[in-house]
C-alpha cells in the first residue's frame, strides 16, 4: 500500500480510474495482513498445542477453521503459518532482486562478453523448471525456512535478471544517456540517475509480481514436504498435511487453500494497479 | 591560430568490424577515410544523404564512438587518448546537440536536474547560486526561469531543442557538434532554432559542426560545406562557391534537388536527374547506368575506384572512362578554394553551360588530367 502512495506522485501520465482494484486488491491484503498479525492473539490458542479430545472438529466457535489430526487450532496455525509463507515469499524476492538487479544492470549496460556469459547461465536455468531448480536445490541442503528460501531466490533470479536486462538494453540506447555521456557523466552516475528511475517503476511491478509467484511456490515446495518442517506450519506444509485427509476431512484442505488463492489474486490485482499507475503507455510485464 | 579547433584525420568507423571476423557477418563502413578541419570560430555544414555516414562522424567528434581508424584531434590532441580529467575537460570544449528532442531528455527527470548536471559533473563554481545561473543559462536560449521546474515533456519540440542548446551551452564549448538539430521541428520553427545558433555563434565566437540534409539551413549558417557520400568526403567548398558552382557531379546533383536553390543546375545536369533522381529516391541498382556499368556495383565495400561512378552522370556522358572504376579519386585541391573528390570535376564545370556531345570532351579531360 505504501509503494502506491509513494510512487503515485511521480507518475505522470493519464489517470485513469481504477479505483475498485485499488479497493479490492488492498482490501484483500490489508485483511490478510491482519488475519496473520493479529489472528493469534484473537483466538488465544497456541498453534503448537495439541487436544487430542478434540481432533478434526470442523469449523465452530470455539474453533474457527476447526482442528486438524492433533487438534492443533487451524485459524491459529494458518495465521501462524501465513507469518512464516511471507517472510518466505519476502526473502526469496529480496534474494532474486538482489542477485538480479544488479546482474542484469550491468549485463545490459556494459554487453559485451559478460553479458554473452551471464545470459548463457540464464538460458540453462530456463530450461529447467524453477520448482525443479528450487527441488534441487533443497535437495542438496535439506529442508527448512532458510533453504525454502534460498532455494526459491536461486530459482527466481534468472527470470527476473533477464527483463531487468532487456529493459536496461532498451533505455541505453535511447538518446539521452547519449546526452548524458556527452555531458561527461561516467558509468555510475548514467546507470544511477538516468537507467535505474526508467526501471524503477518495472522493477516495482516484477517485485510485486514475483511475490505472488513465491507465495506459491512455497506452497508447491511444502505440498512436497520439502519446505518448512513440522512442528512449525506455513501454508505449503498445512496443504501438505491435508493432503492426507482430503476424503475424510475435505474442509481442512479448503482452509489451507483458499488464503493462498486470496493472497495471490490480492498481490496480482495490487501489480496490476502499480503497472497501470507506473506506465501510462501501457506496456505488459 | 594557425592550428585548427578540430581536425580530423583520415577516419574510418566500421559498424560490426570486429565481428566481422566471424563466418557469416557483414560489417559496414559508415565512413570511409575522412579528412576535415574546423578553425576556431567556424562554422562547418556536414551534409549528405541519409546512410551517408554525416551522423556517425559526428558521433566520432563528439566521442560517442571510437573510429576504427583514424585520429580526431580537437586543439592538438588526439581525443582517443584522454581518459579522466583531460576526457572531462574535453567535454567542456566540445559539445552535442541531439536530433531528436524527444528522447534527448530523461523523461522522469525535471529540466532544473537535467540542466544540473553538467554543473555537478565539473564542478562547474556558480556565484550566485545555482538556481540562478540556470535561470540564466535558460533566458540565453530564449526560454523563461520560471520553466526549471517543468519536465521535458511539457515543452514543444523547438523549445526542447533549445534546452538542448542550454545543456550544451552551459559547458561554455567552443565547438558543438549539432545533429540535424532542426530536421525534427516545424518549419516555422526551424527558422527559430536557426536564428537562435546565428546570434550564439556571433555572440559567444563558438565553432559549429552542423549536421544536416537541409540545405538552406547549411547556407544560413555555415561558412563552409562538405559532402559525404557513402562514407567519403566528396566535395568540400565554401557555401557561396558550393552551391553555385558544385563540382562533384554528387554535389551538383544534391544542389539540383533542393527546389529553387539549384535551378542553375538543374538546367545543366538535366531534367530527368533534377526531378526523378532525388539523391534519397534512387535505389542504386534500380538505375540505368548501374545496370550498364558492369563490375561497378555501388558498394562502399568497394576499394578500388570511385564509389559513385555506378550512378555518376558524368560518368556516362564522358563514355565511361577506365579510371573512375579502377583508381579512387582522392580528395584534390580545385579552383576556388574547393576540394572535390572526382578525377574529371573540371570537365563537369566545362559541361555545365552548354550540353554538348560527350565525345568532345573525353580529349579535354585526359589532357587536362594526364
Amino acid at each position: 500500500m505504501s509503494a502506491v502512495a509513494v510512487v503515485a506522485a511521480t507518475a505522470d501520465g493519464p489517470r485513469v480510474r481504477r479505483g475498485w482494484k485499488l479497493l479490492v486488491g488492498g482490501g484483500l491484503l490489508g485483511l490478510l495482513a491482519l488475519f496473520m498479525l493479529v489472528g493469534p492473539l484473537v483466538s488465544g490458542y497456541d498453534p503448537n498445542a495439541t487436544d487430542l479430545d478434540a481432533r478434526f472438529s470442523g469449523p465452530s466457535a470455539e474453533h474457527w477453521f476447526g482442528t486438524d489430526d492433533l487438534g492443533r487450532d487451524l485459524f491459529t496455525r494458518m495465521a501462524v503459518g501465513g507469518r512464516m509463507t511471507m517472510l518466505i515469499a519476502v526473502g526469496t524476492v529480496a534474494l532474486a532482486s538482489a542477485i538480479a538487479v544488479p546482474l542484469g544492470l550491468l549485463t545490459g549496460y556494459l554487453g559485451g562478453w559478460v553479458d554473452l556469459a551471464v545470459m548463457r547461465v540464464v538460458d540453462l536455468f530456463f530450461a529447467i523448471p524453477t520448482l525443479l531448480v528450487a527441488i534441487g536445490i533443497v535437495g542438496i541442503f535439506g529442508p527448512s525456512f532458510t533453504t525454502t528460501m534460498l532455494a526459491l531466490g536461486l530459482a527466481f533470479w534468472p527470470f527476473y535478471a533477464r527483463l531487468v536486462r532487456s529493459a536496461v538494453v532498451g533505455v541505453r540506447d535511447l538518446a539521452y544517456t547519449d546526452a548524458a555521456r556527452v555531458i561527461g557523466a561516467g558509468r555510475w552516475r548514467i546507470i544511477r540517475k538516468e537507467i535505474v528511475p526508467a526501471l524503477l517503476p518495472l522493477l516495482i511491478v516484477q517485485t510485486t509480481v514475483l511475490l505472488g509467484f513465491a507465495v506459491l511456490d512455497e506452497a508447491g515446495l511444502g505440498f512436497l514436504g520439502l519446505g518448512v518442517q513440522p512442528p512449525d506450519a506455513s501454508w505449503g506444509s498445512l496443504l501438505a498435511q491435508s493432503r492426507g485427509f482430503v476424503l475424510s476431512h475435505p474442509w481442512i484442505g479448503v482452509i489451507a487453500g483458499v488464503p493462498i488463492l486470496l493472497v495471490v489474486l490480492g498481490i496480482n490485482i495490487m501489480a496490476d494497479v502499480l503497472r497501470d499507475r507506473l506506465d501510462p503507455q501501457g506496456a505488459s510485464t | 591560430m594557425s592550428e585548427p579547433l578540430l581536425s580530423i584525420e583520415s577516419v574510418s568507423h566500421e559498424f560490426g568490424a570486429r565481428r566481422a571476423l566471424l563466418p557469416g557477418r557483414r560489417s559496414h563502413l559508415a565512413v570511409d577515410d575522412v579528412s576535415l578541419t574546423i578553425a576556431a570560430g567556424e562554422s562547418v555544414a556536414l551534409v549528405g544523404e541519409s546512410g551517408s555516414g554525416k551522423t556517425t562522424l559526428g558521433r566520432v567528434v563528439a566521442k560517442l564512438l571510437t573510429p576504427t581508424a583514424g585520429t580526431v584531434r580537437v586543439e592538438g590532441r588526439d581525443i582517443g587518448a584522454l581518459r579522466g580529467r583531460d576526457q572531462l575537460a574535453y567535454r567542456r570544449t566540445v559539445q552535442m546537440i541531439f536530433q531528436n528532442t524527444q528522447h534527448a531528455f530523461n523523461p522522469r527527470r525535471r529540466i532544473r536536474d537535467i540542466l544540473s548536471d553538467p554543473y555537478e559533473i565539473h564542478g562547474l563554481p556558480t556565484p550566485g547560486g545555482r538556481d540562478a545561473a540556470l535561470g540564466e543559462l535558460l533566458e540565453r536560449v530564449g526560454l523563461h526561469p520560471s520553466m526549471l521546474g517543468r519536465y521535458p515533456h511539457q515543452f514543444s519540440g523547438g523549445q526542447r531543442q533549445r534546452i538542448g542548446i542550454a545543456r550544451a551551452l552551459s559547458l561554455s564549448p567552443r565547438l558543438i557538434v549539432a545533429d540535424e538539430p532542426v530536421s525534427a521541428l516545424d518549419v516555422s520553427v526551424q527558422a527559430q532554432v536557426l536564428n537562435l545558433f546565428a546570434r550564439l555563434r556571433r555572440e559567444l565566437g563558438l565553432s559549429l559542426l552542423f549536421i544536416s540534409h537541409d540545405l538552406r539551413a547549411v547556407y544560413f549558417l555555415c561558412e563552409r560545406i562538405a559532402v559525404l557520400y557513402q562514407g567519403r568526403l566528396v566535395e568540400v567548398a565554401p557555401r557561396e562557391r558550393l552551391l553555385e558552382s558544385p563540382l562533384h557531379p554528387y554535389s551538383r546533383r544534391l544542389i539540383a534537388a533542393v527546389p529553387g536553390l539549384g535551378e542553375r543546375d538543374s538546367a545543366a545536369t538535366g531534367l530527368a536527374e533534377a526531378t526523378g533522381d532525388a539523391p534519397e529516391a534512387a535505389p542504386d541498382r534500380g538505375e540505368s547506368t548501374a545496370a550498364a556499368v558492369a563490375g561497378a556495383e555501388p558498394s562502399p565495400a568497394l576499394a578500388t575506384g570511385c564509389h559513385y561512378a555506378a550512378r555518376c552522370p558524368l560518368h556516362v556522358r564522358l563514355g565511361r572512362p577506365e579510371r573512375c572504376l579502377t583508381e579512387r579519386p582522392v580528395l584534390r585541391t580545385a579552383a576556388g578554394g574547393s576540394a572535390v573528390a572526382c578525377h574529371f570535376a573540371e570537365a563537369a564545370e566545362g559541361t555545365a553551360g552548354t550540353p554538348s556531345p560527350p565525345g568532345s570532351h573525353v580529349s579535354v579531360v585526359s589532357e587536362e588530367v594526364g
